[in-house]
């Protein structure tokens, strides 16, 4: 097996309205490697959001997932039921939403709905239920001892509870032999109330809400934004899933808070060493934060690489574009931003060649008539461009490459 | 810019909302949207007003335009007072009450002679702010302003054109209403309009819905040049904009700027595009100014702690500046402006809080030339003399 | 792949470079969600149905609502024939008339009795029929004492015709009355041309009412949430005293005061005619006003910090054309469900007032009084509060299942980007 956490294959989600099919997602495929963070880039109506919903598999009516592979950690998610699906959410996948008032139930404590989810999904470790089993042999050993004691003991008396004692004694062996049992099928149970409560107030720590032990108690609405959105990075983490998406957790913030959410996510990357997906539209966001990069528009990816990779030698016009139209922070006289013209596309009748070429400087025949391929750049860059195709003409800026890439 | 005209001047702007009260009238809580901020705008600059969500910066636009009566201050526009407060002085000859009844407090009760001395004193005290009360409220009656010389570009382009009207209905609607023009010439300034914001004359006689968000951004903006302004205030006119469309609306607002000669406030909470599109700078904190500076001078050089934070916490589109740049993480959030208590507003989350922050107000002053900083250790933090 | 492609595009070959939407205005969306909508559709067909057949039904129906046939009294909407002879059928009615029928069921004419041919010991009835010319055509002696005669009761049945010295005891068949489709009242009055009429008059008090609180609840609602402060605070009080009685009590006390009053006698009647059909649409309006001028209110209040509103406010626009222009256009979708759910409601206010004696008086009618004049009859002639009673139910159902349709269609928040 690879060490891909997440393989996005050929993924196409699109919604049927009264209009007609709204094609949110044209044929996606990424893969992602455990650990590190994955940014997503794109303006409203790229698909950057429906993709990481459908992976989710949260895509509801009339949206649908038309075709393609989700594997996540060797399953396809697509395949699965809706309610095997239900044991992947919040467990192995959790998602951070933007909105964080609406996407905490305003009549539940965050006591509760913390207390959910681990509930739910939440086994202890191994060890722990071994120790569990170490303890109920002493009690096993303690009961035989004085099994034994009142066998020894001629006093009739003293004979009173032992049927009770001996019953007693069977249930518990019954029960260390299933436990041991499940361990060796590594099965271990679920968590308690009590040490749910304290997993939770142990993730509320970690994304730093003060007196968590109190606070927990507390309705969302008793939180403030940058809180409520700490809440729910705690509530996302509770589980310590594999992959965590968020998706644009910071645009509702202010920038101070923002900066203390990203600051967040950065260190528990580093300490619990989570993979992110973070989608956003704020170039500044992703250069701060993410690894690797994906950049969408009208349903496709346009480009992918490293961060340095898009930010330093971007390979697509779309790219580029995004680049000029945002004031660099250079001092002194003015400089005009270079806006790229015309305005997204419709998905409900998308162009049939490259979604950009309308809006495109460098638009070519062949970009109205076909979606260009991903070309790989480098080993980390792949750009989905005519220009990068042997036959087109040579324009400054960007490279050429044989090769398609496949993968 | 002509240094030598200020076309906008504001004096000691309030806007306070008094949203609770007793039966009897006494006002128990206080919002202070915009308390007590001054600054100037030149003719044909762009002044940029930045601060976070609650900060009272759309407040502080739609007070100037006369969306809202301010509670306090003067407005300007040409050498001209247009607006003049009033409703203050209902909270302070309270604040004047509850002082008497303090003092009365102190007062023995047999002392009939000094509690009728000071009660007689306050009265005079209080009917003299009752008098200028009612000569303010009277000036400000008297005062007219000319709705064609503001005009106003909106936040959300979905709900800023009302889905029931034309383009040509919505554009046309101001010229209609003060008889600018008549009958074909109405038509031919709407598609002239049209034309200079981008788009074609056919769009006169569609609905805004079928529009996209930047366009509808651009009708919004040929509905306020139909009044041939002279400032207009651009309430966050691109945050709800994708990041491509923003460029050209910004694009768009320099180019006019030229054509017509217009003079812009520009409201924003995307530091960098306030940057990008503004001659100066004003950074507000709870209702309150914390420093105006040239935007160069603000970014390379900004003085007070709040600013300074505030500029280190944007994220940067360039991975490198970003690992050199050392954030200034603010802890805590924005407090509520409902009754604030007294001091510095930023007090509570300045890493250089002092005593005096939280008992005494600091004045906007000037630190350098036409840089203004409301902050009591400004010299201090930043090593000025 | 062919090179050629490799070139550069002129920007007027590219596709569409700026794309505009073209997409449905609020009202065809409006009315493509109604459709989808079966329930409502149903709702309007059966709506159209009833206006039909109160405004053009009358046309095609051959006797008025308020002409009398005395020799027709409570005849039920299917009768019972005998076939006396060759070919001749009557038929018995409930108040012991004869009446001569065709073998479908037309009513022909009627027999007549004689106190002197009533023997009242031998409990039989002799029936004369008269040809125009006053001639005796036909004698039927029917012997009603089967139901008190012990020898005779074990046949089970009530009554027996004897004609031509022949007895007949069971009757031909049952046939639907076809000069009278739904029958006669206690006065002899065609049943459906009184159901027509009242179903006509019960929908003239219903949209009288919602049109006029239309204008009332709008003018009100709107000055009141654009102006807000003291204005908003005084209006709502006098809705709220208002809203505060108990409909019933305040409609039934309206009512009694305005009966034979001045008003309505100089006033009311002059507009809808007598019979009290004014003083009902006055009560109604004077109660259902309260609902709507609140729904608008809070309509206009949330609208009017929409950024269009401000944006004609900065423009100089004057208030009351904001809104005209601004705002009750917006606030359109809520008013009219209102109004929708109002017309039935006004329905079973009016048919409640009118069924416990406050409402139309006759010759008028409407399905109230209809119901009212049924009741009294409900063991013997059923039909007679069946019918209205149905009808009643049929456009509540069908009003309702158009205001909910109407609801969904029109609810912005329903409504997707």
């Amino acid at each position: 097996m690879s060490n891909n956490i997440l393989e996005v294959k050929n993924l196409k989600t699109s919604f049927f309205t009264h209009l007609g099919e709204v094609q949110a997602v044209r044929g996606i495929s990424y893969e992602l490697k455990k650990g590190g963070i994955l940014g997503i880039v794109g303006e409203s109506g790229s698909g950057k959001s429906v993709s990481s919903l459908s992976i989710m598999r949260l895509v509801d009516d009339p949206g649908r997932i038309v075709e393609g592979e989700i594997i996540f950690d060797g399953v396809d998610l697509v395949k699965l039921s809706e309610k095997e699906i239900q044991d992947y959410r919040g467990k192995e996948l959790a998602m951070i939403f933007q909105d964080p008032m609406t996407s905490l139930n305003p009549v539940f404590t965050i006591k509760n709905q913390m207390m959910e989810v681990i509930l739910r999904h939440m086994h202890i470790t191994k060890e722990k239920a071994l120790e569990e089993v170490n303890s109920l042999d002493e009690t096993i050993k303690e009961y035989e001892k004085t099994l034994k004691d009142k066998e020894k003991s001629i006093d009739k008396k003293n004979n009173k509870g032992k049927a009770s004692l001996e019953a007693k004694l069977t249930k518990i062996i019954k029960k260390r032999d299933k436990v041991l049992k499940d361990i060796e099928n590594g099965i271990t149970r679920k968590y308690n109330k009590a040490e749910a409560l304290e997993r939770a107030i142990h993730y509320l720590k970690i994304v730093g809400i003060p007196e968590p032990e109190t606070r927990i108690n507390e309705y969302p609405h008793q939180f403030s934004g940058g809180m409520r959105q700490r809440a729910l990075v705690a509530m996302a983490l509770a589980c310590e899933p594999k992959l965590i998406i968020a998706d644009e957790p910071t645009t509702a913030l202010d920038v101070t808070i923002q900066a203390q959410i990203l600051d967040l996510l950065k260190k528990v990357k580093k300490e619990l060493d989570t993979t992110i997906i973070f989608i956003t539209h704020d170039l500044g966001v992703i250069a701060e934060l993410c690894q690797e990069v994906i950049v969408m528009y009208g349903g496709m990816i346009m480009e992918k690489g490293t961060v340095d990779d898009i930010f330093y030698s971007p390979q697509h016009p779309y790219t580029k574009g995004l680049h000029q139209s945002v004031p660099k922070d250079v001092v002194g006289q003015k400089k005009r931003l270079v806006p790229i013209t015309g305005s997204p596309p419709d998905l409900l009748n998308p162009p049939k060649g490259c979604p950009f070429s309308p809006r495109c400087k460098y638009a070519m025949q062949i970009c109205i008539e076909e979606p260009a391929p991903l070309f790989k750049i480098s080993d980390t860059q792949v750009s989905s461009c005519w220009l990068q195709h042997e036959y087109s003409p040579d324009v400054e800026g960007f490279k050429k490459t044989g090769g398609v890439n496949n993968g | 810019m002509d240094k030598n005209h200020i076309l906008l001047e504001v004096k000691n702007l309030k806007k306070h909302f008094y949203i609770k009260h007793t039966i009897l009238g006494k006002i128990t809580k206080t919002l202070k949207a915009v308390d007590d901020i001054s600054f100037f705008i030149y003719k044909g600059e762009t002044f940029g007003l930045v601060g976070e969500s609650g900060c009272g910066k759309t407040t502080c636009g739609r007070t100037i335009i006369g969306l809202y009566e301010n509670t306090g201050g003067e407005v300007y526009f040409d050498n001209k007072l247009i607006s003049v407060g009033y409703e203050e002085f209902k909270l302070i000859i309270q604040d004047v009450k509850d002082e008497l009844k303090l003092k009365l407090k102190d007062i023995p009760k047999e002392d009939t002679a000094k509690t009728k001395s000071l009660k007689d004193d306050y009265k005079g005290k209080i009917r003299e702010l009752k008098l200028q009360r009612k000569s303010t409220k009277r000036l400000n009656k008297s005062l007219e302003r000319n709705p064609r010389d503001i005009q106003m570009i909106f936040q959300d382009p979905f709900t800023s054109l009302n889905p029931r009207m034309t383009v040509s209905e919505i554009i046309s609607e101001g010229i209609k209403t003060h008889k600018l023009l008549s009958g074909e010439a109405i038509e031919e300034r709407v598609f002239y309009l049209l034309e200079t914001v981008g788009l074609k004359r056919e769009h006169a006689s569609r609905y805004p819905h079928e529009f996209s968000g930047g366009q509808r951004q651009r009708i919004g903006i040929a509905r306020a040049l139909a009044m041939d302004p002279k400032l207009i205030i651009c309430d966050e006119p691109i945050s709800a904009l994708d990041v491509s469309i923003q460029a050209q609306v910004v694009n768009m607002l320099e180019d006019l700027q030229e054509q017509f000669d217009l003079t812009y406030l520009f409201i924003a909470h995307d530091l960098s595009m306030v940057k990008h599109i503004s001659d100066r700078i004003g950074v507000m904190y709870l209702g309150k100014m914390m420093e105006v500076a040239s935007s160069d001078d603000l970014y390379q050089n900004p003085l007070h702690p709040y600013t300074q934070s505030l500029l280190s916490s944007i994220p940067l589109p360039d991975p490198e500046a970003n690992k050199q740049s050392k954030r200034i993480i603010l802890k805590g959030e924005v407090t509520s402006p409902i009754n604030p208590k007294p001091g510095c507003r930023f007090a509570g989350r300045c890493k250089y809080a002092q005593e005096k922050c939280s008992q005494v107000d600091p004045v906007i002053e000037e630190i350098k030339p036409l840089h203004f900083v409301a902050c009591h250790f400004v010299r201090e933090i930043n090593d000025l003399k | 792949m062919d090179k050629n492609k490799f070139v550069f595009l002129e920007s007027d070959q590219k596709l569409d470079k700026e794309q505009t939407r073209k997409s449905l205005t609020y009202w065809h969306d409006v009315w493509r969600r109604l459709k989808k909508n079966h329930l409502a559709i149903v709702g309007l067909v059966c709506v159209i149905i009833v206006i039909l057949f109160a405004t053009i039904g009358p046309m095609f129906n051959p006797h008025k609502y308020n002409r009398q046939f005395l020799d027709y009294k409570n005849i039920p909407p299917q009768l019972t024939v005998y076939k006396l002879g060759d070919d001749m059928h009557v038929y018995l009615s409930e108040m012991n008339q004869l009446i001569l029928v065709s073998e479908d069921g037309k009513l022909l004419d009627g027999f007549s009795l004689a106190e002197a041919d009533k023997d009242l010991t031998a409990k039989t009835y002799t029936y004369r029929l008269f040809n125009d010319e006053n001639v005796e055509i036909a004698v039927v002696i029917v012997d009603f004492s089967y139901t008190t005669d012990p020898l005779k009761r074990a046949e089970g049945i009530r009554y027996s015709f004897t004609y031509e010295d022949v007895e007949y005891k069971t009757p031909m068949d049952k046939v639907w009355n076809k000069t009278f489709i739904l029958g006669t009242d206690k006065n002899g009055r065609d049943m459906l041309a009184r159901l027509m009429y009242g179903t006509g008059i019960s929908l003239v008090i219903a949209f009288v009412a919602a049109v006029i609180n239309f204008f009332i609840g709008v003018i009100y609602g709107s000055i009141s949430g654009f102006f807000g402060k003291n204005t908003d605070i005084i209006m709502m009080r006098i809705v709220d005293i208002i809203n505060s009685i108990p409909l019933l009590l305040y409609v039934i006390l309206l009512m009694v005061v305005l009966k034979d009053s001045w008003f309505e006698i100089n006033v009311l009647n002059k507009l809808f005619g007598a019979g009290g059909l004014g003083t009902i649409i006055v009560t109604l309006i004077s109660v259902y006003w309260v609902g709507m001028a609140r729904l608008v209110r809070a309509q206009v209040l949330s609208l009017k910090e929409q950024e269009y509103v401000l944006a004609a406010k900065t423009m100089g626009v004057r208030n009351f054309k904001i809104i005209d222009k601004h705002l009750i256009p917006n606030a359109l979708g809520p008013i009219i469900v209102t109004m929708a759910m109002m017309i039935p409601t006004a329905v079973f206010t009016e048919a409640f007032l009118s069924f416990i004696g406050l409402g139309i008086s006759a010759p008028r009618a409407s399905l109230g009084s209809l119901a009212n004049d049924g009741a009294s009859f409900m063991q013997t002639y059923p039909y007679q509060l069946v019918i209205p009673a149905v009808t009643i139910a049929f456009m509540m159902l069908a009003f309702n299942f158009l205001g909910d349709g109407l609801r969904d269609a029109l609810d912005p928040r329903l409504r997707k980007g």
